[in-house]
């Protein structure tokens, strides 16, 4: 493996995010303001995984991992994550080349946003839990089914919605819907991190034949790689919200003051930071590793979960010790920590609890 | 050639070199499984004359002009081969310090030798009342006008039932702390040292070692009088990479995998069992995680960019998941994973049984995991001190 050198441009683009975001702390996860969106497209972000030939900035996946970790730091509401990483890596990925020139400038622009519905059972690994059906019907399709746990359904422009294909077994078709379709209707579900998750229902949903993505029927191996790609994206903001967790445990501890003395004199609560801090560098650098891998093109996926694979661990780790330095204080709803406890527990679950990447992992070695 | 690909012929000549020469009775001779046998004595002489152990030295002293990437390469490429460069303490230890500190006449007589591969040290700084308080060391140094006169105890010296000389580190200042120690370059064979064996868990020999009023020349004196505590803290954080390196658990690791695709139990493979399943993906994950914050360390060092904690953690981290790996592993190959190295029947050759047992120096021994913990907390957090 390479060694991993940020550049000028990785550098600058960090320390910018970092600026920008330090007043956007939202104490919920619902939506941005329009203002916002238009700020974060002004900068060019969605576009970060676009390529070039799609009007995107191609700046690479470690680059966009150096983002995520900052929008993590202050845990910025979506749909940032829904649009410019899991959508844009769904379209280049499993889109045809046609549908790619037509949808991926609009993400890159940030005119449209939009989010990926697969889930149906217990995780968006599950895809023996998909049962939406798409049935060719006047030109185009009918779609039939349910989808569960959808992020930021609500607050975005468009679906890409995973549908069984009815013609090869474990195999998947992809298509694209405005979130505003008839017989599409929208739950909110009140998850430990807000209302902006949703379960929809299709009842003969009406799309035109354009609106499936995909050439060929996509098969399990190629949706594992995928959510695996934006596991690693998701590990990124993770490290940011555990690296702002453990600063808030360490200036507490620096300013409360017990028997006489700083609680940060005391050794129990050194060891506490040193091991936060341990838990936070070690996510960050596997998380560069599997960006950086990623951007080299030779992966395979159990490869590249081993990222989150492990900051799903960290992070928790983190969140329980820092709540343990912050004591009282940090219980309460009106400091900062429970937006990180939450986060921390929503994202755990997103794209890869550890169970399955740990599964994914050892697929890869066992070469089943 | 640009310097990039210059470094990456290097690697594959190594790369070569080592898998010619370092065969497995050599790998296990090496460093201190009993000491060096004659193999591991004359690979090291090979790897010297090929010029590899003093690449990233000053040609004036025998080495070859090169950079610490070339130093980092020699750790990276023995580490996944399972073994370690002979002579490591030399090398890593006492010969950084003598090129940055010693007098010129020290470095003329003492680099080329270990650049050649034929010198070994020993570490010579823990007392029975000085481990990690290791200022509080009382070992005395006499001043008899042209030369020194040491006396008194080490213990935990591990190499010096073989070494040629001993990395002495003693007081020459009382009542002076850290501020009153002094490094010196001892002849180990000296009839004046007693050497008692001491036996470890691990099964590697190590020493308690008794100075009865040694004479030592005043030119084995290694820089200047009452600076030898700082000349050990400066070569700290290169030295914390050399010490756990996970990556010599890599061949193991493969040896397991190998394991468990052709071993059953219950009736069902070993590999379609879940919580094998799960073991085996946490080991490869935490051997990952630990190489990328090596190469982080790496990196630092040879853009000459400081490290806050970056060393320590590597140590830290990596000695805790070596302690993990193993418990891991033997869970995995049941109840036959307590036969020992080298039994004819045990499990992967007893390697786990062998790492379960050595691994618990890996938490103590080169800071232990608290100090370090206190140590980056003052330092990389700057968390207040009592």
């Amino acid at each position: 493996m390479k060694r991993i050198r940020l550049s000028e441009e990785q550098c600058m683009l960090k320390d910018n995010a970092r600026l920008m975001l330090a007043n956007a702390r939202n104490a919920s996860a619902a939506a941005p303001s329009a203002a916002s969106w238009s700020q974060i497209s002004e900068l060019g972000w969605p576009a970060i995984l676009v390529p070039e030939k799609y009007d995107g900035l191609e700046f690479g996946f470690l680059s966009m991992a150096l983002l995520l970790e900052e929008m993590g730091a202050v845990c910025l509401p979506g749909p940032f994550f829904a649009t410019a990483v899991s959508s844009v890596l769904v379209l280049q990925e499993l889109a045809s080349e046609e549908h790619k020139a037509q949808w991926l400038p609009n993400l890159a622009s940030g005119a449209s946003t939009m989010t990926l519905a697969i889930q149906e059972g217990d995780s968006e690994f599950d895809f023996n839990a998909i049962q939406l059906a798409a049935t060719a019907a006047d030109g185009g399709y009918r779609l039939n089914g349910r989808k569960e746990m959808v992020p930021d359904a609500a607050n975005v422009d468009y679906l890409l919605v995973l549908a069984r294909c009815e013609q090869q077994a474990n195999h998947y078709d992809l298509y694209l819907m405005p979130r505003k379709s008839d017989g599409l209707s929208l739950t909110p579900l009140h998850t430990i991190n807000g209302t902006s998750d949703c379960s929809l229902q299709f009842d003969n949903v009406t799309v035109d034949a354009t609106a499936k993505l995909n050439a060929q029927a996509i098969s399990a191996a190629a949706l594992v790689r995928m959510l695996s790609m934006i596991s690693v994206a998701k590990s990124a903001e993770m490290v940011g919200g555990a690296a702002s967790s453990m600063t808030l445990a360490v200036e507490h501890a620096k300013e409360r003051r017990q028997f006489g003395a700083p609680i940060g004199a005391f050794q129990a609560i050194q060891h506490h930071c040193v091991n936060m801090l341990v838990q936070v560098e070690s996510a960050r650098r596997i998380t560069h590793r599997a960006a950086s891998q990623i951007d080299e093109g030779e992966f395979e996926a159990g490869d590249i979960a081993r990222a989150k694979a492990w900051t799903n661990q960290a992070y928790r780790e983190v969140v329980r010790l820092a709540h343990q330095v912050l004591g009282g204080v940090g219980y309460c709803e009106d400091h900062a920590m429970p937006d990180y406890f939450r986060h921390a527990r929503y994202s755990e679950a997103s794209f890869g609890d550890t169970d399955t990447l740990q599964e994914i992992v050892a697929a890869g070695l066992l070469g089943q | 050639m640009n310097p990039e690909s210059e470094l990456e012929s290097d690697r594959r000549e190594l790369c070569a070199f080592l898998d010619r020469e370092l065969t497995e009775t050599i790998r296990r001779q090496v460093p201190l499984d009993g000491g060096m046998g004659p193999e591991a004595r004359e690979f090291a002489l090979k790897l010297g004359a090929a010029g590899w152990i003093g690449k990233a030295w000053p040609v004036e002293y025998g080495g070859g002009g090169g950079s610490v990437s070339d130093e980092i390469m020699l750790v990276e490429e023995f580490a996944k081969r399972g073994g370690c460069m002979p002579n490591p303490i030399a090398r890593f230890c006492c010969g950084p310090v003598i090129l940055r500190r010693g007098a010129e006449e020290m470095k003329q007589s003492f680099l080329p030798r270990i650049a050649r591969g034929e010198i070994e040290f020993a570490l010579g700084y823990t007392e029975p009342g000085a481990g990690s308080d290791l200022a509080s060391m009382r070992m005395q140094v006499e001043d008899a006008g042209d030369h020194f006169v040491i006396s008194g105890q080490k213990i935990y010296q591990t190499e010096s039932h073989y070494a040629d000389y001993h990395w002495l580190a003693a007081r020459t200042a009382p009542e002076a702390g850290h501020r009153g120690i002094s490094l010196f370059i001892v002849d180990q064979n000296d009839p004046r040292i007693e050497i008692q064996p001491m036996n470890t868990l691990g099964g590697e020999r190590t020493n308690t070692v008794f100075y009865d009023e040694v004479p030592v020349p005043k030119s084995r004196l290694v820089g200047e009088l009452n600076r030898g505590f700082y000349y050990m803290v400066e070569a700290l954080d290169f030295e914390r990479l050399t010490l756990v390196l996970n990556a010599q658990l890599q061949p193991v690791f493969a040896e397991l995998i190998e394991y468990v695709k052709t071993h059953g139990r219950h009736g069902r493979p070993l590999a379609e069992d879940d919580s094998v399943r799960r073991r085996l993906a946490q080991m490869a994950i935490e051997l990952d995680v630990v190489s990328a914050v090596e190469q982080h360390a790496y990196t630092l060092i040879e853009d000459d960019k400081p490290l806050d904690f970056e060393a320590s953690i590597a140590k830290l981290l990596g000695s805790e998941l070596r302690q993990r790996f193993a418990y891991s592993g033997l869970d995995i190959l049941g109840n036959r994973g307590r036969l020992e190295r080298d039994f004819p029947t045990a499990p992967l050759q007893g390697e786990l049984a062998h790492l379960s047992r050595a691994s618990v120096l890996d938490t103590i021994g080169g800071g232990t995991s608290e100090i370090m913990r206190n140590t980056i907390a003052a330092r990389a957090l700057e968390m207040p001190q009592s």
